[in-house]
């Protein structure tokens, strides 16, 4: 399932998927497949990205029940 | 201790050296000699490693199914060289095709450099293979195929590479 509220968060900060890898210590290729939905981060990544585009846990990874 | 020995031993010593040197020089520049792959890059990898060992598994099983029924393709140690350039091969593809094969900030323009000197190096030795050995006796591959196998097999890998770098180039990231 794709996060789209990733990709709005990333793009209400400006940042390019490149730039937020750099900030999160991972590869492109992995911030693009967290967005496609072909990854689930561990939870310690979903800090770090929540920390680098300074939003929660819930804003960015919570699935709203259909 | 007959030419080929030394030829062995020469490379190993070579190569044990290379390394050395290689290391010491990133230690001396501050460079962290262990890659860092991020949690996605190494679940693949163990994906990509899985692959390998099942490809490697596959080839001697078949190859020990035609041993059963008397046919042999290759002599000794070739079988061997192949079942490991097959494993290396398939690991290799596959950790390049799901982006696993390149640590983050690393660059694809400089393996490709590097494995198009190790080819052209390998190209010299498959030439000289072809005409000054015999590559197939009694029906069977002979040792001195493992030249021109290595040439395939890091083209395959640089191919892989190519293949990838330009699916990238034009990947959308919105």
């Amino acid at each position: 399932m794709k996060n789209l509220k990733l990709k709005s968060a990333r793009a209400a900060k400006d940042y390019s998927q490149q730039q937020l890898a750099d900030l999160v210590g991972v590869s492109r290729q992995t911030i693009n497949a967290i967005e496609k939905g072909d990854y689930n981060p561990t939870i310690r990544l979903c800090l770090a990205i929540c920390r680098a585009l300074d939003r929660t846990l819930d804003e960015l990874f919570w699935e709203d029940e259909a | 201790m007959n030419e080929y020995s030394i030829g062995l031993a020469c490379g190993i010593i070579f190569g044990v050296l290379f390394l050395v040197i290689w290391f010491a020089f990133r230690k001396a520049k501050g460079i962290d000699p262990m890659e860092k792959f991020d949690e996605r890059q190494i679940a693949d990898r163990y994906k990509a490693y899985k692959s390998g060992f099942f490809a490697l598994l596959i080839f001697v099983a078949a190859d020990a199914l035609l041993k059963m029924f008397g046919v042999s393709l290759f002599e000794e140690p070739v079988g061997e060289c192949i079942a490991v350039f097959i494993a290396v091969g398939v690991f290799a593809c596959r950790a390049v095709m799901s982006d696993a094969y390149f640590a983050p900030g690393k660059s694809m323009r400089n393996f490709i450099l590097l494995y198009g000197v190790i080819c052209f190096a390998q190209l010299v030795n498959t030439v000289r293979s072809f005409t000054d050995h015999e590559l197939i006796h009694d029906g069977r591959l002979t040792i001195h195929c493992i030249s021109p196998l290595c040439l395939i097999l890091f083209l395959v890998i640089m191919i892989a590479v190519l293949i990838r770098a330009r699916q990238l180039k034009y990947e959308e990231e919105e």
